[in-house]
């Protein structure tokens, strides 16, 4: 028994490495506004500034989606009372309007202060991950141990 | 005594391997779930922006589903 929780934890750990060398964007191809194509040597040239902030909302998007689903698991599964998780869906909820904002503020070709918007929203979100990561584990860890020994 | 101080130790090792699993690994490989579901939209034939609007509604849905539970 406590074998397998040593190799599942392990397991768990080492992907989670696998994770943090991970930098590929989520789409591979830029978006259409940030490329420019010269009419007469149809050469393309893409705006880094734009596809920069572009990938960063897309990873905002996703990293939002992942803790709301995380506090979601949570609750269900009954590690958290609704009012814990309460505070965090009121915290997504103020990050995803920065979001939104970050969207807007690239619509308008405003691309270094949509590439800052998203960025340090997800900087706020990578700390809130950690903290609800934290808060769990506590939870989880006594009914583990409470197994193992 | 030695398998006592042994068995203390493993215990502690065990102890921080679930901490480190707990507070990093499961937090990672669930946010790796969404990042690879996010990819796949491209390899489907969305265009980056149709990914982004995707990417963009289901953040939205995933936020209305927490507000659901907590109601």
């Amino acid at each position: 028994m406590k074998k397998l929780f040593a190799v599942a934890t392990l397991a768990l750990a080492v992907a989670g490495c696998g994770i943090f060398g991970d930098t590929k964007p989520i789409t591979k191809d830029v978006p259409a506004t940030c490329k420019t194509i010269d009419p007469q040597t149809k050469v393309v040239t893409v705006n880094a500034i734009c596809a920069a902030a572009f990938e960063a909302i897309d990873q905002a998007n996703v990293l939002l989606r992942s803790v709301d689903r995380m506090v979601l698991g949570k609750l269900k599964a009954g590690i958290w009372t609704k009012a814990q998780a309460q505070v965090y869906y009121d915290q997504t909820g103020k990050l995803g309007a920065k979001v939104d904002e970050a969207i807007a503020i690239f619509s308008r070709g405003d691309y270094v202060s949509a590439q800052a918007q998203a960025a340090a929203t997800q900087q706020l979100l990578l700390i809130l991950e950690k903290e609800i990561a934290a808060a769990a584990k506590s939870a989880a860890i006594d009914v583990l141990e409470l197994l193992i020994i | 005594m030695s398998s006592v101080l042994a068995g203390a130790a493993g215990k502690i090792l065990v102890s921080e391997i679930l901490n480190y699993a707990f507070a990093s690994g499961e937090t990672l490989l669930e946010r790796k779930a969404e990042i690879d579901a996010a990819r796949a939209l491209e390899a489907q034939g969305m265009t980056p922006e149709q990914v982004m609007a995707t990417l963009n509604d289901q953040r939205k849905a995933a936020h209305q589903d927490l507000g659901d539970a907590l109601k």
